[in-house]
């Protein structure tokens, strides 16, 4: 009993941490104390106080509610990319898994190992640099070089209960093509590709945050943790904290997902044993 | 004119044979029994006759369905066969129900139920339920496959196998994974089912003492081959090969 509870702790600290930073993003709005884009000049680089609980930055906005709106930007691209990532992943893997060994499937699983014989950032960098800076152009970029895996696991998944017998069992009783996938092979697959892009939350908000800090993500005003994070590189020495606060925000985000993810993973490696 | 006619069917797998030159054919109304150990090509006889052959199977010979020749017929073709044509229940009943879907919505499937027309179609499933003695049909419906017993859903499967009035229904070992008494009752229900309904059968199983009370002719086969083909009663009275008899020993 105690080793079965032992390892869901950490996950159940991720479950925690992430439900806290969801209700945050989507009360922003409620709890924020200021405007988040609201330039103040007579403002800038406070103290904390009564009105700007973490201080303001270097324009006078308040850290607190730039805070709390990055975590929308930051959650809500991570969810949109992954869905837009798991879509491309699912329809390129089932497409290849109904086709197996044919020519489409051939063709799709090379076009696969090409996008995933280059490392995603790198990949997702030079693609964003092309279709220019801009929250769109990021989640697009980070869509088309993270759907190789989804592909990947989605086809194996096919292959596998193609050959099932209840796949058998309905194709013999007369069920057209088209439900054999839609209520067949996809409601079966949809476990394990939730899981794994589960387990991608804490990476896509990485890869996010990187790509705004470079310049390419989210631009002014935006708020965005990234971004954060480059703008106040330059008060470093005179306000450290203004730094610290966007990159414990990633941290914290990161590792609560993670966390989730590594737990979900042990749980399917029980299963399989 | 038969309504099944197979000639001279060979199968391998990979480039190694599992079925040699079979021929056997069925009329209309008829049930034939195919016997065997396991592993012997029977359940690929019968996968052979809808179709559903793994991809790696070469098959050659001729297998006839109201003259229409199946080997080799385009999948589309095919797919408008099977299930009011031929039909398969399948030995596992609890691997040929999908375990995420309800039992109503996989009848759905099989009937390519509109959103609209779901409560026709319940109506014409609890309908079908009923043929197969399940009780409290409506409340199955809304049932997962794992909330339900071995025999119900082996039930189920039948069910869904005879719901678009097949012209031949094939059983691959229907009641091997039951125990003793539900498997007598499957074997009445599908009896009941085929005069009821007046399909042809083939009826698969490794129990020669189980073909004796559905088949009127029984196929035995060995290593892939077609060794004994006879009308039941002669076959139990003068069985002509050691290993039908050995098979009769065993069922006795």
């Amino acid at each position: 009993m105690v080793n079965r509870i032992k390892p869901a702790a950490p996950m159940l600290i991720g479950i925690v941490l992430a439900v806290f930073l969801i209700i945050l993003a989507l009360c922003a709005p409620l709890i924020a104390p200021n405007d988040p884009l609201k330039v103040a000049m007579a403002n800038t680089l406070q103290k904390p106080s009564a009105d700007f609980p973490l201080g303001t930055d270097q324009l006078g906005r308040c850290v607190l509610s730039r805070l709390l709106y990055g975590a929308r930007t930051s959650l809500g691209v991570t969810c949109l990319v992954l869905l837009i990532t798991v879509f491309i992943g699912t329809v390129i893997g089932t497409v290849s898994g109904l086709f197996a060994g044919k020519l489409p499937d051939k063709l799709l699983t090379a076009f696969c190992e090409i996008v995933l014989a280059f490392p995603g950032l790198i990949l997702a960098l030079v693609i964003s640099g092309l279709l220019g800076p801009g929250i769109v152009n990021v989640m697009l970029a980070i869509a088309l070089v993270s759907w190789a895996r989804y592909a990947r696991v989605v086809r194996s998944l096919v292959i596998s209960i193609r050959e099932a017998d209840y796949m058998k069992a309905a194709k013999v009783s007369g069920t057209d093509g088209l439900h054999l996938v839609t209520r067949h092979i996809l409601p079966n697959i949809g476990g394990a590709v939730g899981t794994v892009a589960v387990t991608d939350i804490g990476s896509t908000i990485l890869k996010f945050a990187g790509l705004s800090f470079i310049g390419l993500g989210a631009q002014a005003p935006e708020a965005e943790w990234g971004m954060m994070i480059n703008e106040a590189r330059l008060y470093m020495a005179k306000m450290p904290e203004l730094i610290l606060y966007p990159i414990l925000a990633v941290t914290i985000s990161v590792f609560a997902f993670q966390l989730i993810s590594d737990g979900l993973r042990d749980r399917l490696d029980d299963k399989s044993q | 004119m038969p309504y099944l006619e197979l000639k001279n069917v060979c199968i391998s797998y990979s480039g190694s044979a599992v079925i040699n030159d079979i021929s056997f054919s069925l009329q209309k109304g008829e049930t034939i029994g195919i016997a065997g150990e396991s592993g012997c090509g029977k359940s690929t006889l019968a996968k052979a006759v809808l179709g559903i052959l793994p991809k790696n199977a070469d098959i050659t010979g001729s297998i006839k369905y109201c003259g229409k020749e199946l080997i080799g017929m385009p999948e589309k073709e095919f797919a408008k066969l099977r299930g009011g044509g031929i039909s398969m229940v399948f030995q596992d009943p609890s691997a040929a129900l999908n375990p995420v879907r309800k039992i109503k919505h996989q009848f759905y499937d099989i009937f390519g139920t509109r959103r609209s027309a779901r409560k026709s179609a319940d109506e014409k499933i609890i309908h079908f339920l009923r043929l197969v003695h399940l009780q409290a049909p409506e409340t199955i419906l809304n049932r997962y496959p794992a909330q339900l017993s071995g025999g119900m859903k082996q039930r189920i499967v039948i069910a869904m196998a005879i719901c678009k009035a097949p012209q031949l229904l094939i059983a691959d070992e229907p009641t091997s994974a039951l125990d003793a008494e539900i498997r007598l009752q499957i074997i009445e229900e599908l009896m009941s089912l085929k005069k009821h309904l007046g399909f042809g059968m083939i009826y698969i199983s490794h129990n020669l003492a189980e073909l004796s009370k559905v088949a009127d002719s029984i196929l035995v086969m060995k290593n892939g081959s077609l060794i004994e083909c006879q009308k039941t009663a002669e076959l139990f009275a003068n069985p002509r090969q050691t290993y039908t008899k050995e098979l009769i020993a065993a069922a006795e």
